[in-house]
């Protein structure tokens, strides 16, 4: 089997794909509770709080399984309907 | 680097909020299945009439999905949304009068029933059509499964799988933006699939 190469991502950003790469988590899923799990890091204060708010609403760092489905969608949206 | 036409998968599926869920969905299996998504929107500021744009990303691009879930009326106008099947038109035009590169073009049409098109695009029988009934996790299996048909030198792993990988990037993906001083809500294509690349760098298979 060919080992797999991820390939670039298209599109402009001033983000480069070593910040992408250093700011994406470990995730994992909780062998006892189902809950997803993001693997701690050296998050500050604020972005702990962020991220706690959109993912829990307890405030943990978990999300609830059934939290992807029914999202909405990350990516700014074209003013135009296409 | 510039996208390779091998690797290079064409999204043309709606842009609008409703759909946003899917979209995500749809870029986070491409890449995961070791494609590149490319689509209107990574050239949308710039001053090149859009049409052009569209042509151009088809022509890079060996590969195409077309979602036309969303070929209805539109409320507010009352007419029909015609973009998608007007763009689906240029790919098999493609396909079918281009150099022999465009003419090993393969496309993929998605809506939400399998055979509705039936009712009002019926002369797109014969393509390769899969229904994702707007779910995140039918649309990220269709496309791993089509997909997996033109990369069989790599063992993907089932739509089941990716799926739950498209949860993991998703718990994630608040404080992965917001470490490079994004919000999410406001990412563009690039900036989004920069972030998906960057998770699947550190979660592989």
């Amino acid at each position: 089997m060919t080992k797999r190469t991820i390939k670039p991502a298209a599109g402009e950003s001033r983000v480069s794909l070593h910040d992408a790469t250093s700011a994406a988590r470990v995730v994992y899923r909780d062998g006892t509770t189902g809950r997803f799990v993001i693997l701690e890091r050296d998050l500050s204060g604020q972005f702990k709080d962020r991220a706690s708010a959109i993912t829990s609403a307890k405030g943990t760092f978990r999300a609830r399984k059934d939290s992807v489905g029914s999202h909405s969608g990350s990516m700014r949206r074209s003013s135009k309907k296409k | 680097m510039p996208a390779v036409y091998r690797d290079s998968v064409f999204l043309n599926v709606p842009f609008d909020k409703k759909y946003a869920g899917l979209f995500d969905a749809l870029v986070f299996a491409v890449h995961d299945c070791v494609f590149i998504a490319r689509s209107a929107l990574e050239v949308d500021d710039s001053g090149q009439a859009r049409v052009l744009k569209i042509l151009d990303i088809i022509e890079q691009s060996k590969y195409g999905i077309h979602d036309i879930s969303r070929a209805g009326i539109d409320r507010q106008t009352g007419l029909a949304r015609f973009n998608m099947p007007l763009e689906l038109g240029f790919f098999l035009g493609a396909m079918r009068y281009g150099i022999a590169k465009q003419r090993e073009k393969r496309c993929l049409v998605l809506d939400r029933e399998r055979y509705r098109y039936r009712n009002f695009c019926s002369d797109i029988a014969g393509q390769d059509i899969r229904a994702h009934a707007d779910q995140p996790r039918a649309a990220i299996r269709a496309v791993r499964d089509w997909l997996s048909t033109h990369r069989t030198a790599v063992q993907m792993p089932g739509g089941k799988a990716i799926f739950d990988r498209y949860e993991r990037f998703r718990t994630q993906l608040a404080v992965q933006a917001a470490d490079v001083q994004l919000e999410i809500g406001e990412l563009t294509f690039g900036d989004y699939t920069k972030l998906v690349v960057g998770w699947l760098t550190k979660n592989p298979w």
